[in-house]
């Protein structure tokens, strides 16, 4: 890769250079944007994702990845699964795949971060043509948008509704990780899977065991610029469990 | 000898209304030909009286783009009084001769036409029978019927004047599971025809006002499976659930108001009765899913608790089709992201039904309807058919798709005209037949009448069919549905049976379609053409 030629990117690291990417931070969740969408989770072509994993299938979705953070961190974590983030805007989603394909190339040990990846979807509508019913293991919101107003809460990214559909998609077992800085959002998000009968919160002792749970407040940029303001952060992660009526 | 008296036309619109789907720009030319029948030819003023708020789409504006001078009421009662005095005002500012037409059904016109005639006015009153009195008619120099006057304009291409065509609702047809009623929705009009007692059925509903609303502002209509409930949805947002028995009005269901942000009436797109009649539910307009229960519901009792709640809230796509599997077990919707949720009814409907079982994925373009499989071999499987041709047969518990069927190669649609791009044929209805076989109606661009639903009564074996002319229309009359009927025996459709086996015989159709016309011949796919120019 020849940095002369590519002035988006860095020249020391040879990663690219996120003032190049910048894009406003908020995107219409509602609107057709036209972008392949896969016909059903059959028609995913992982070969293109991950070109150097077969046979396995994704096991963790960030959404609203970002600029990659916590991919980046929890690709090192967990080698062995393969993650994929989903982001609505576009010069959003080409920052993080040259980021993707920059590491691979420059990684260390040859092989690493190739179990991360990167599609720009509207997930609030097209989770279910991703993922089978039950392949998700780790679901992650990390502060998502607020959308204070109440005629805007069904945009929110955290509801009944779609949590539904996220109990679809996450096995017995899978866990869903959301964490924002703004109280009225957590208070909801907490509310929403605390009510949802197929949602059941951790305990502390779990919570305080997971190696994932850190990340959540200090791997992406989001956080670490919550942490330089000192703001606080309110997180809740529930386990998906069988429906209990 | 012509007569060249100038013409002036006042034109009530809420009391002498325009047919559903009928195109407001042939207003104009109504007038003008069934003046000239009358044997007036001379140059006509227009004026049309509307009422401030309520909402005609563009109609006014359509009205507007031929030469009405449009004039705004603030309510209903007040256009008439406008009229009258517009008129007065005229009959002094005009010297006869003069020709004053008047499409009311004002029953107060009386004085005044009297006093036109007095003074030398030629006067001609255009009305609709249901809401006038005999003694009006009799006033005038002429009067014609409304319907008339509109069945005869020759046909307008909207295009010529650059507006768009307009789409019209397409007509359903269902049938009592056993054949003891027919209901057709024509447009917004719901037309209910009871078999067994062999005549037309009016809903009557809370107080007068409503029952009109019941019967002309119809959204959607469904029979439960066992044929004891009948619910119907209006647009204005009312459900209702009748009896199919009796016809007694057994429970109501009020618009909803969602939220101090939004207050929109919560208008019903879709409708499913349970098979065991424990729950009807209904998805609106906003995408939400709800769920009325039945329990305690009896032919003459009216039990006051029945409760509503939301079961499924849909926030990102509106759910066009609803309908619940033969065993009650679950709910599957269709919605306008192309693919179909299924999910498990639960045993407490009114906390919501969260556990989602399946979802379909694979349509390409929206769904229009779905059908079930249900025999002793073949359980939990369901059809869906849609715009992109084919239809796609699914499991429901794991929501595979398990087989796909392009219906252009099957129907041998040809294109006729090669540089256009090829038109869907599209899969308008569908229904299962109970000796597994299935019976699919489509629609194909070009052809004159299509048909547009069908439906299968279980006992009596015969499969309901009802149809429309296409748009744009080829022929002059423009609503003009067909209802018709074909019976099917052992795995194969016979053919349609004329109009006087049907069950009801012409009294049913009469009903149903409506005013038939005489000149209208028994199979218009036959007829040429013609052309549609003014």
């Amino acid at each position: 890769m020849d940095s002369k030629t590519k002035p988006t990117f860095s020249r020391s690291t040879g990663l690219p250079r996120k003032k190049f990417f910048r894009a406003r931070a908020h995107s219409n969740p509602l609107s057709d944007s036209h972008f392949p969408i896969p016909i059903s989770p059959s028609h995913v072509d992982l070969s293109l994702h991950f070109p150097k994993v077969s046979s396995k299938k994704t096991e963790f979705a960030d959404i609203g990845c970002g600029f990659g953070g916590l991919l980046i961190s929890l690709a090192t974590l967990f080698p062995e699964t393969l993650m994929i983030g989903m982001e609505l805007r576009d010069k959003v989603t080409e920052y993080v795949k040259e980021l993707i394909l920059a590491l691979r190339k420059t990684s260390s040990g040859g092989g690493e971060y190739e179990n991360i990846s990167v599609v720009r979807t509207n997930s609030m509508k097209y989770v279910p043509n991703y993922f089978e019913k039950g392949q998700l293991s780790k679901m992650f919101f990390l502060f998502p948008d607020p959308h204070f107003k109440e005629k805007n809460h069904r945009r929110r990214v955290i509801s009944v509704d779609l949590l539904d559909e996220y109990a679809y998609v996450l096995g017995g077992g899978g866990v869903v990780y959301t964490i924002t800085d703004v109280e009225e959002l957590g208070e909801w998000m907490r509310s929403c899977l605390e009510r949802h009968p197929m949602f059941e919160a951790l305990t502390q002792e779990e919570l305080d065991s997971d190696p994932v749970v850190e990340l959540l407040c200090n791997a992406t940029e989001e956080g670490q610029k919550v942490a330089r303001n000192g703001g606080q952060t309110f997180k809740a992660v529930s386990r998906r469990i069988a429906y209990v009526s | 000898m012509e007569n060249r008296d100038p013409i002036y036309v006042w034109w009530d619109i809420q009391s002498c209304r325009l047919p559903y789907g009928y195109e407001p720009l042939r207003v104009h030319v109504a007038v003008k030909s069934a003046m000239r029948n009358l044997g007036f030819f001379g140059p006509i003023d227009y004026v049309a009286v509307a009422v401030k708020g309520w909402s005609y789409g563009d109609t006014l504006y359509r009205i507007e783009t031929t030469g009405f001078r449009i004039k705004r009421e603030y309510a209903w009662q007040s256009c008439s009084m406008f009229i009258r005095n517009n008129i007065s005002e005229w009959m002094h500012s005009h010297e006869p001769p003069a020709v004053a037409v008047i499409i009311s059904c004002d029953k107060g016109l009386g004085s005044l036409v009297n006093r036109l005639r007095v003074e030398g006015f030629k006067t001609c009153i255009i009305y609709v029978p249901a809401f006038t009195s005999d003694r009006l008619i009799s006033v005038p120099n002429f009067s014609l019927l409304w319907s008339d006057v509109l069945a005869n304009a020759p046909l307008v291409d909207p295009r010529e004047y650059g507006l768009p065509l307009r789409e019209v609702r397409a007509e359903a047809i269902y049938v009592h599971p056993s054949q003891k009623s027919v209901a057709v929705t024509v447009g917004m009009d719901l037309r209910v025809f009871d078999l067994i007692e062999n005549r037309r059925v009016t809903l009557v509903g809370k107080s007068r006002r409503s029952c009109r609303k019941d019967s002309t502002n119809t959204r959607v209509i469904r029979y439960g499976a066992s044929g004891k409930f009948f619910v119907c949805a209006s647009n204005d947002g009312w459900v209702n659930i009748w009896s199919a028995e009796s016809w007694h009005r057994l429970h109501t269901i009020y618009p909803l108001i969602s939220s101090r942000w939004s207050p929109s009436k919560r208008v019903a797109l879709a409708i499913a009765i349970r098979s065991n009649d424990s729950h009807v539910c209904y998805a609106d307009t906003r995408g939400d899913v709800w769920v009325v229960e039945l329990d305690g519901i009896d032919e003459c009792k009216v039990s006051p608790s029945n409760k509503t709640a939301r079961l499924l809230f849909r926030s990102s796509s509106i759910v066009t089709k609803l309908d619940f599997s033969p065993d009650g077990r679950y709910i599957l919707s269709a919605d306008g992201d192309f693919k179909i949720r299924v999910n498990v009814f639960p045993k407490k409907p009114l906390e919501g039904a969260h556990e989602i079982q399946s979802i379909c994925l694979g349509h390409k373009a929206s769904i229009t309807c779905i059908a079930f499989v249900w025999n002793s071999e073949v359980t939990e499987r369901f059809l869906s058919g849609s715009d992109d041709s084919t239809v796609r047969l699914w499991d429901i518990s794991s929501g595979s798709l398990l087989h796909t069927c392009d219906i252009s190669t099957m129907a041998e649609y040809i294109e006729v005209n090669e540089s256009e791009p090829p038109a869907q044929v599209k899969v308008t209805d569908m229904c299962t037949i109970p000796n597994s076989s299935l019976a699919i109606v489509i629609h194909i661009p070009g052809d004159s009448f299509i048909p547009t639903s069908i439906s299968l009564s279980g006992s009596m074996k015969l499969l309901w069919m009802v149809s429309r002319p296409s748009n744009p229309p080829v022929s002059k009359h423009p609503g003009v549905t067909r209802v018709k009927a074909m019976p099917c025996i052992e795995a194969e459709l016979s053919s349609i049976l004329g109009d006087d086996q049907i069950p009801g015989g012409t009294k049913l159709l009469e009903q149903l379609q409506g005013k038939v016309p005489t000149e209208d011949c028994g199979e218009c796919s036959t007829r040429s053409h013609e052309s549609c120019n003014v």
